[in-house]
């Protein structure tokens, strides 16, 4: 349904049909980015097909989809990482050639927000405010550090925060820290012109700081910027964007469909082509394990970290109990701590009938009682990216399978049975564990722990980064390792998962007592607890 | 049909399709045979050149390039570096680096000839000693590294020099030289037309193909070598792998030296920084083969007598000493290259 329009820019075409007059501010003519027909091929497959997206001044414009739907290869095209193969860009009315030159996105004031939020700890807020744009006197050739700094001061204060410009990076808290990142992405920009792509910007920062962040993102879009957002959070989109584009498999399933006009459901719907099974995710009624009166599998008590406080904790085979918290209440210590792989921490944990001071001196041991830990971080501490989807799997058992010979046929059968079990693809044993995507990558990562027959299974940010549809397999799954007897803690952020799949849900709260909620948990009830 | 669909014109229209869990574009297409060819193409690109240096020079110089004595003087004169290299792919198979290979093989050569000529020690006591010396170092090289935590290149770097230095203290600043029929019948009896110690180097190679490839060490070895963390997590005991290799690497030089003063019959303990570049090109060129992107010891293998080949062929050609050095340089940065864009293009396959 694109048109075949030869003068875009000059009479540009409106591809949403309730496009025009969304802009927050009602900002209209010109596109400040205009993509037609994007398409990429990576040998056969093609990952991006047709797609058109227009961004307008003064718009907040979300691109979703589940992973590998195409959205990060268009940002790739559009930060000219990759070359398209056919297709036309243009910023602010200006056709850019392809691949897309870094001189180019900085002239037409295209900047990117990128997922990692690319910084430098070791730096000061101004160092990394201005990094490649230093200006060395004419002479001298030395950094004018006093104009740096009013620089970086200026661009602050256009986005009305205020940062101490000689603070290293690493000692910022993270709301602070993405506010450098979106310093230096529109320091060159001149106010209310351009467009600032975030790339899932918002997935490393703590929940506390996102109304800040968003208040940024919408304060910037009012000086007449267009801001594309690329999400998976639906309720992020929902609440912060205006228009919102859907690419799945490739292609558009949406194009600049007004937010105002679809629920949240729709919007899934769009993502995934098909009807998400809502509801909770509840205990198997038949597979009351354990009996009348379920053991307990794993006990926490007085735990206490660098921030964690006194967290008491005990969860029978069967349950799924969820860790939650905002700030500094210790929740990203948990899984260290309990894994044994931290050191500064105190008070004890038993999983089964073996007990651990804390801090756990021999890990090994605490594994071997039966604690399996998924790490949050999945390519940094829970797969090896080059290493083969098979032995990734199979790592944890090659020592017990046998010291002097390891055999293929357990490893494949192994194989077999976790894509059985959560659909992993492609089903192929030998690819790198880096080829698949997140959603894959965190299946093959829960396979890889769920085969070990742990009694106990820590599991931190499982659907994190991972499209809606692998969510809930997860999610499932987790459910489904209870039903079978094991006991599972999930420590995360995102409260509507929690909600779905928990029996109990702990909420950490800094420099307070924890609190525990039972019964039906309700994500409103979570929300209430960590911030009340 | 979604209700949202009077307002948006551009709603694809199979919205409500059934379940469309179609692989990630990023996908491998398994078993295609396009792929196989290219995959088999890519194992074994390096063996297809060295085959076409053996046409090549055999074309130029038929007459002295094709005959038994170039073939032994390509395929018997190498154990030295098998062991070398091999040693040095221990470290780096598991992410470490030991550039000491050479100066420890170094010692140990200069060691058992200094015991035997000049203390009169039994040569079999000196061989001993002088991997017990080597193992001590190996030992010495992961204490720094892993206990103290101290960088691998510059910790291995800097014992290499030193143990030069003790090397051409022990010998006097010259030669030593060695009499032992003993140990020249444990090094270098003729079978089959090469020394003996050409199948130790074959027979070490398949034993460390072996474990790296069908044994829970070799695994847990490859783990450790590409993200620690994730190996620490599924329990390998990591800083113990990371000194073993640091042992071994050093236990399999400091039996090279043994091997190579027993059948050259002498040792120049200045030359023992000439097998560190050779040993360094033959390891990186043999992640380009059988398991490219990887440290692999048949690629290992591979590469040296690939490189020798190339040695020995440029030195018929009239091409003077100087070209080793330029051959061994410029393999490994052809190596690093490829060994690179191998290794990128496992990510994004």
């Amino acid at each position: 349904m694109r048109s075949t329009d030869a003068h875009p820019h000059r009479d540009p075409v409106e591809t949403g049909g309730a496009g025009g007059g969304t802009g927050s501010n009602g900002a209209r003519g010109r596109e400040v980015v205009e993509i037609k027909g994007l398409t990429k091929r990576f040998g056969r497959a093609t990952v991006l097909d047709d797609v058109d997206l227009t961004i307008e001044p003064g718009e907040i414009h979300a691109l979703v989809g589940q992973n590998g739907s195409g959205k990060s290869t268009l940002i790739k095209i559009l930060s000219g990482v990759y070359t398209a193969d056919a297709g036309r860009i243009s910023v602010a009315g200006h056709r850019l050639a392809t691949p897309v030159r870094p001189a180019d996105l900085r002239e037409h004031s295209l900047a990117f927000v990128h997922q990692d939020l690319g910084l430098v700890d070791d730096l000061t807020v101004v160092e990394n405010v201005r990094v490649g744009q230093y200006t060395p006197g004419r002479l001298s050739r030395k950094i004018d550090w006093a104009r740096e700094r009013r620089l970086a001061e200026e661009t602050f204060a256009r986005l009305n925060a205020e940062i101490p410009l000689d603070a290293r990076l690493g000692a910022l808290p993270a709301g602070q820290r993405a506010v450098v990142a979106i310093a230096r992405a529109v320091q060159g920009q001149r106010p209310g012109s351009g467009c600032v792509v975030f790339d899932e910007s918002t997935q490393s920062l703590p929940r506390e700081t996102l109304p800040e962040f968003y208040a940024i993102l919408r304060s910037i879009a009012r000086s007449g910027t267009g801001i594309l957002i690329v999400s998976h959070r639906l309720e992020e989109v929902m609440s912060l964007a205006d228009r919102v584009t859907v690419l799945r498999d490739g292609a558009a399933a949406a194009t600049g469909v007004a937010v105002s006009d679809l629920t949240e459901a729709e919007l899934s719907r769009l993502i995934l082509g098909r009807e998400l099974a809502g509801g909770r995710i509840a205990a198997d009624p038949g597979a009351t394990a354990g009996g009348e009166t379920p053991d307990v599998a794993f006990e926490a008590v007085g735990v206490s970290g660098r921030t964690l406080q006194g967290l008491d904790l005990r969860v029978h085979r069967g349950e799924v109990i969820g860790i939650t918290g905002a700030g500094d209440c210790g929740l990203d210590e948990v899984a260290a701590i309990v894994g044994g792989t931290s050191s500064a921490c105190a008070g004890r944990i038993t999983v089964g009938d073996a007990a651990f001071e804390v801090p756990v001196t021999d890990a090994a041991a605490l594994h071997g009682a039966g604690l399996a830990v998924i790490p949050q971080n999945r390519m940094a501490d829970g797969l090896a990216a080059e290493v083969s989807a098979i032995a990734n799997l199979t790592l944890p058992r090659v020592r017990r399978r046998g010291r002097a010979f390891l055999s293929r046929g357990w490893q494949h059968e192994e194989f077999k049975e976790a894509v059985a079990t959560f659909g992993i693809t492609p089903a192929e044993p030998h690819a790198p564990a880096a080829a698949f995507s997140g959603g894959n990558q965190q299946k093959l990562l829960l396979s890889k722990w769920l085969l070990n027959a742990p009694r106990v299974l820590v599991a931190c940010e499982p659907t994190q980064a991972v499209d809606v549809g692998a969510r809930l397999d997860i999610l499932r799954a987790l459910r489904a390792a209870a039903d079978a007897g094991k006991a599972v803690v999930i420590c995360s952020i995102e409260v509507q998962d929690l909600a779905v799949v928990c029996d109990r849900v702990v909420v950490l709260r800094a420099g307070r007592d924890p609190v525990e909620l039972g019964g039906e948990v309700t994500a409103d009830a979570i929300t209430e607890a960590t911030y009340a | 049909m979604p209700p949202h669909t009077s307002a948006t014109s551009t709603v694809a229209a199979d919205t409500a399709q059934a379940p469309s869990r179609k692989p990630a574009p990023t996908a491998v297409e398994g078993g295609s045979f396009q792929k196989i060819a290219a995959d088999t193409s890519r194992r074994g690109s390096l063996i297809v050149v060295w085959i076409a240096l053996f046409i090549l020079f055999g074309l130029l110089r038929p007459d002295q390039f094709l005959t038994v004595g170039t073939l032994q003087t390509i395929f018997g004169s190498q154990q030295a570096l098998v062991f070398i290299g091999l040693g040095a792919l221990c470290a780096f198979s598991v992410g470490e680096f030991d550039f000491s290979v050479a100066a420890v093989a170094g010692l140990s050569a200069t060691l058992v000839a200094v015991l035997v000529s000049d203390q009169g020690v039994n040569v079999w006591l000196a061989a001993l000693i002088a991997v017990a010396a080597a193992v001590g170092i190996g030992a010495f090289n992961a204490l720094l590294i892993i206990k103290i935590g101290i960088n691998p290149i510059v910790t291995t770097l800097g014992v290499a020099t030193l143990l030069t230095g003790v090397s051409s203290r022990i010998s006097n600043g010259g030669s030593v030289f060695l009499d032992s029929p003993e140990l020249y019948k444990v090094a270098a009896t003729n079978v089959l037309g090469l020394p003996i110690s050409f199948y130790y180097g074959l027979a070490l190679a398949a034993i460390f193909t072996y474990v790296m490839t069908s044994t829970p060490l070799g695994r847990h070895m490859l783990f450790v070598g590409s993200n620690r963390s994730v190996a620490r997590l599924a329990m390998v005991r990591v800083d113990r792998i990371r000194v073993g290799a640091y042992i071994s690497s050093s236990l399999l030089c400091g039996v090279g030296g043994v091997l190579l003063v027993g059948t050259v019959g002498g040792f120049d303990p200045a030359s023992a920084s000439t097998y560190l570049l050779p040993a360094l090109s033959a390891t990186f060129l043999g992640t380009a083969v059988i398991q490219p992107g990887r440290f692999n010891p048949a690629g290992s293998m591979i590469a040296i007598y690939f490189l020798a080949t190339g040695i020995v062929g440029l030195q018929l050609l009239g091409f003077a000493g100087w070209i080793s050095d330029v051959f061994y340089g410029s393999a490994l940065i052809i190596a690093i290259v490829l060994s690179t864009l191998f290794r990128r293009d496992r990510r994004h396959s």
